[in-house]
């Protein structure tokens, strides 16, 4: 019972204790429930504060909540790990959730689900908390799949929406794909080593046969892609922008849609010890990458164009720690939740504004009428362009760097081409929706928002700003590197490196790869150099091809979910009504049949008692004489 | 075999007194409770309730002052050690959340105060002089003093039929049954030469270690003995054939003492049952376990397909115990420090997830209109959430499902079993829980999701049905939607208690097993 422990545990308990009174008792604290909710996750972010420090300044430890099941070698506790990534990621976690709290208290106003609102947002930080401190399997996997439900009821929040409703399904149905296969490397792992506890589990790694390593790191990985929505399980996440905007913030940019990432960090262990399944980690977040920035080129819908590139940095991240670079991985991450949280906060600004407006086509020249707006979603996307010295510079680059200098040319072109499409599908964004002649409706009243909301976006922004500066000296002697990669000093080192090319050589090219992109995009939609329709009638084939998302969600229709529809339609006519209904009726009628037997067993009739009494007397013991 | 130099050891009395104290503290109040009906204005108030739950909280507090103590008092028939311990708590706990419950039940008929408090007094005292017995004879006075003290408490709703009946139907059977006991014992005595079960146990070990396997009359005189005393208290425990008096006195007794049969009752047999099965059957010379393997499949089976059947919650609650002793029996075929473990929790977590949902049965008997007939529980979950609530979660429990002490007792029976190789038990046993899963939560559905009709029906000319008819049958019943029943505070009590037991054993059970394997450790200790 130190002071550890029970700051340790207070964290969690505080958006737990509000899951509970919003959820049992919302309708009493009516608007109050808001301000409460969010003092709460303000709480957790202080003591996480003072964690970071304790940790900082002394070292991690480990603190059990109590032993839950202890049956043979079967040791499930609810225990915490905290050491210095779980003190980062829980930093995060808690501050962006504060942030994103205050700001939906202006954003749900008048929205007649308030409190069930507040209630599942503090039931989702208390799922990721524990996901980040938990220290072994049974806990992650519980509450891998905790975060995985909050995120399914709040993108069908407004479920009355039949598209909402679906969006919230096939989030749900998708991540099933990845968890099926996260689950059973879960199982694999427990076999093998026999234990759930990850310290022991990386302690046995290095004697286990590379080959099962490999099996286990791929099964966990899947359960990552399906999370991070990584291609091909990607297709969930731009549908999940259907719920309300501060979710999208919250769950689908800043803290779960990582959680895949962070997996693979906190297994650094395992994933070290298999080369091929770091370069599969590694293939997938470079395609992804890709895929997802030429997706985005084309879209319309501004909250898609948010949710396409958080899949897309989600893949450098993916590429990071594929080649090993972890500490690289986690900064894009920390720095990728402030930037993305704070674009998603801002469109959600403009949607607020424009009354639901989503449509790319129908905005322009916002740039006047919501000036707070426009200033801090450009911070946003100077950041995600990767433009010093906002912290995406920093960041990206110490990824894109690492890659050139462990030697994979390929993925590391792959890498910068990616940046220019960034950079030039974010400024195609803002030139269209704040600058440029106004398409706007003219029955709309666009207005600022109110002030609840832009504190927290300013807030967002000015961090976009100074958190960079974590990355200095860049790359791998960075404050930030120091700081973390304690933390994976047990990793295997798969991936020496084979350059040693300057940073300021490397940054120069993603900086020009930015700027390029900008300007492009710059000339394209403000100077109108070339009419935007020209280009897109010379490209036409690649243009409907990004602009149809690959097609990939058509692709899924006609393989698997058209025959998955026929055959289950095939189960129900056939197997379910005919056979399994007639079996279960005939079981339902035999057990009737039973019923009226053991009926006339208890007949009421005192003679048949004694009766039956006496028979069960005489069969024990005719028993006990023939045996 | 009395020792005559024991007569002259100082402290034999001392001894022996401070062996029995929390039992005499329950039985000295039972009198104080019994004296007040010569006073007509002590008698008429609530004194002999708070009386009553006064003196279940001394003894508790003598257990927690004489825990972790072994006495062995009288010579050796009575034994006090962490066994004991753990079961007093259980048995008091299920006499007292029995008082809380019969407050204003029992208000509600037309019957004399003290006695039944003071009955539920001796009921408690005996069922703990039960589980520290340590000797036949004493084994069948106190199975006698328990029987006796059920029978006038099933009966007690004078005028009532069903009551009446039922206690005499339970009585007929408990002294058929006893007789099958005492002839039991006396085989064993016969063959033996010895009532103190440890040294039964020796006498046992002894054959056993001399290899003897053909010990001619003596083996079939043991073993006559041992299924005759089996057969007894397999009829408290009620298991299969022997059942047959459990869903008629569940059925016609006062609620609150079906609660107290179904928990008291059957925890301190089984407790009795495991003392005995420890020391003496669990030698495999008989193949005992072959025998109790088919009794609990029998058990479980018979009584999850007559629960499945039945449309009163009562009966339905009384098979269904039918079925929760063939589990708790997985247990103690399981055998071992972690099947006897995993029996005491189970029985302790049994304790309070039935209590829980005979205080709900309770609430809605007390409002006067609702019968006993599950199709009238159709809404309540809307009308009384909480209390819905709460009944879901003890019959989730009772079902099995995780984050409830069910689930926790049912792992550790079961987990048990299976490190003793008895896989095809705990397969039908798991087969059978599923299958029992269906009419818990019929109730749970019935609660919740109503049919249209149904619920017209429940809130049109509902008549209080049941056993409590007698005095108000044919009363004009009210329009159900109106009634505003008012829930008494001593079930929502119950209830409370309840549920803070069950959860907390559902996700916390480390607490209550290591109790448990301390008291199991403390059987061996002889």
């Amino acid at each position: 019972m130190d002071a550890k422990f029970i700051i340790t545990w207070l964290i969690p308990l505080f958006p737990f204790a509000g899951w509970f009174l919003w959820g049992l008792f919302g309708k009493y604290f009516k608007g109050y429930s808001g301000y409460i909710a969010s003092s709460f996750v303000v709480i957790s972010f202080i003591l996480s504060s003072i964690l970071f420090f304790i940790v900082s300044y002394t070292h991690g430890f480990t603190t059990t909540l109590y032993p839950w099941i202890h049956a043979a070698n079967f040791k499930a506790g609810v225990s915490a790990v905290i050491d210095r990534l779980s003190v980062v990621m829980l930093v995060m976690v808690t501050g962006v959730s504060a942030l994103v709290h205050i700001y939906s208290i202006g954003y749900m106003q008048d929205d007649k689900g308030f409190a069930r609102y507040f209630s599942f947002l503090n039931l989702f930080v208390f799922s990721m908390i524990m996901l980040v401190i938990s220290n072994n399997l049974l806990l992650l996997y519980v509450f891998w799949e905790a975060v995985g439900f909050c995120s399914y009821i709040l993108i069908g929040f407004w479920y009355e929406k039949k598209s909402a409703s679906d969006a919230g399904k096939k989030a749900f149905i998708v991540n099933r794909v990845g968890d099926f296969g996260f689950a059973i490397g879960i199982f694999l792992l427990f076999i093998t080593t026999g234990t759930l506890n990850y310290e022991t589990i990386f302690k046995m790694i290095p004697s286990i046969p590379s080959i099962t390593v490999t099996i286990i790191a791929l099964l966990l990985f899947a359960g990552a892609v399906g999370k991070s929505a990584q291609f091909p399980l990607h297709v969930w996440l731009p549908d999940a922008m259907e719920g309300p905007t501060p979710v999208s913030a919250l769950i689908h940019a800043a803290t779960m849609v990582t959680a895949g990432v962070y997996m693979i960090a906190r297994f650094h262990v395992i994933f070290s010890y298999s080369q091929f399944a770091s370069e599969v980690v590694l293939t997938i977040g470079t395609f992804t990458a890709f895929l997802a920035a030429f997706i985005a080129l084309t879209q319309f819908d501004i909250k898609r164009i948010i949710a396409y590139s958080t899949i897309s940095q989600l893949g450098y991240m993916f590429m990071a720690v594929g080649i090993g670079s972890y500490t690289a991985g986690i900064f894009h991450l920390i720095s990728h939740a402030v930037f993305k949280g704070l674009l998603f906060l801002t469109a959600g600004s403009v949607m607020h504004g424009l009354a639901g407006e989503l449509d790319l086509r129908k905005m322009g020249g916002l740039y006047s009428k919501m000036r707070t707006t426009a200033i801090t979603f450009i911070v946003g996307g100077l950041a995600l362009s990767g433009i010093p010295p906002f912290s995406g510079f920093f960041s990206k680059d110490a990824i894109l760097a690492d890659v050139y200098n462990k030697g994979f040319y390929f993925a590391w072109v792959i890498g910068e081409i990616t940046a220019l499409m960034t950079a030039f599908y974010i400024f195609r964004l803002i030139f269209v929706a704040f600058f440029g002649e106004s398409n706007l409706d003219p029955e709309v009243h666009v207005h600022e928002s109110p002030k609840i909301m832009t504190i927290p976006m300013i807030i967002l922004a000015s961090l976009a700003l100074i958190i960079g500066f974590l990355g200095i000296p860049p790359f791998n002697n960075s404050i930030f590197y120091s700081f973390l990669h304690v933390d994976f000093k047990n990793a295997y080192n798969f991936a020496p490196f084979v350059n040693s090319t300057p940073w300021y050589i490397l940054s120069l090219i993603s900086v020009l790869a930015g700027l390029i992109g900008i300007c492009t995009a710059y000339l394209l939609y403000i100077k109108k150099v070339v009419n935007p329709e020209t280009v897109k009638n010379i490209f036409k084939p690649i243009y409907a091809l990004s602009y149809n998302k690959v097609y990939i969600d058509e692709i899924y229709n006609f393989i698997i979910v058209k025959p998955v529809l026929g055959f289950s339609n095939f189960l129900w006519k056939v197997i379910d009504i005919s056979i399994i209904d007639g079996a279960v009726n005939g079981i339902a009628s035999g057990f009737a049949f039973f019923g009226v037997k053991a009926k006339r067993i208890q007949n009421g009739m005192l003679m048949s008692y004694i009766l039956t009494l006496t028979i069960g007397v005489a069969a024990l013991l005719f028993y006990f004489f023939i045996r | 075999m009395l020792d005559i130099s024991q007569v002259y050891n100082i402290n034999f009395l001392e001894e022996g007194m401070l062996s029995v104290i929390p039992e005499a503290i329950v039985i000295i109040f039972a009198f104080i409770v019994l004296f007040l009906t010569f006073f007509e204005k002590l008698s008429k108030s609530d004194n002999p309730y708070y009386l009553s739950l006064i003196s279940i909280g001394f003894s508790m507090l003598y257990i927690l002052m004489l825990s972790g103590r072994t006495i062995d008092g009288f010579y050796g028939s009575i034994v006090f050690n962490r066994f004991s311990v753990f079961l007093f708590i259980g048995i008091l706990f299920s006499g007292f959340l029995t008082i809380l419950m019969s407050k204003n039940y029992i208000d509600n008929f037309e019957v004399p105060l003290p006695e039944y408090y003071s009955l539920i007094l001796f009921g408690v005292a005996s069922m703990m002089l039960l589980v520290s017995s340590n000797n036949l004879i004493m084994v069948f006075l106190s199975i006698e003093f328990m029987s006796i003290t059920a029978y006038i408490l099933t009966g007690y709703l004078k005028g009532n039929l069903r009551s009446t009946e039922a206690a005499l139907k339970y009585f007929v059977l408990g002294t058929f049954a006893s007789a099958f006991l005492i002839f039991g014992s006396v085989f064993i005595y016969a063959a033996t030469g010895h009532l103190n079960l440890y040294n039964i146990h020796f006498f046992i070990v002894n054959i056993a270690s001399k290899g003897l396997v053909n010990f001619g009359d003596i083996k079939i005189y043991l073993a006559i003995g041992l299924i005759l005393f089996l057969v007894g208290l397999a009829f408290k425990m009620s298991l299969f054939p022997f059942h047959s008096w459990t869903p008629d006195a569940y059925d016609g007794a006062p609620t609150p003492v079906t609660n107290f049969m179904a928990t008291g009752v059957k925890i301190a047999a089984f407790a009795i049952f495991l003392r005995i099965f420890s020391l003496i059957y669990n030698f495999n010379i008989m193949d005992f376990n072959n025998i109790l393997w088919m009794l609990a499949i029998l058990s479980m089976s018979f009584g999850n397909i007559a629960a499945l059947m039945s449309s009163n919650i009562k009966r339905l609650l009384a098979y269904s115990s039918i079925a929760q002793a063939g589990y708790i029996l997985v247990g103690i075929i399981g055998g071992g420090y972690y099947g006897y473990s995993g029996t005491l929790f189970y029985l302790l977590a049994y304790v309070f997830m039935t209590a829980g949902a005979f205080a709900v049965v309770i609430i809605f008997e007390n409002f006067d209109l609702m019968s006993l007939d599950i199709k009238k529980y159709s809404g309540i979950g809307y009308k009384y959430p909480i209390v819905a609530a709460a009944m879901t979660f003890f019959l989730l429990s009772l079902a099995g499902i995780p984050v409830t002490s069910g689930f926790m007792g049912k792992f550790y029976v079961f987990s048990a079993a299976i490190k003793s190789r008895y896989n095809l038990l705990v397969l039908i046993a798991f087969i059978n829980s599923a299958f029992a899963a269906f009419y818990y939560i019929k109730i749970i559905v019935r609660m919740y999701m109503p049919d249209k009709e149904e619920l017209i029906a429940s809130l049109n000319g509902v008549q209080r049905g049941g056993m409590s008819g007698g005095s108000d049958q044919g009363k004009p019943s009210g329009d159900f939607g109106i009634v505003n029943g008012k829930i008494n505070e001593e079930l929502m009590i119950v209830i409370f208690i309840c549920l803070f037991f069950t959860l907390l054993m559902g996700i916390y059970p480390q607490l209550f097993i290591n109790f448990a394997h301390n008291s199991i450790s403390s059987l061996w200790n002889i």
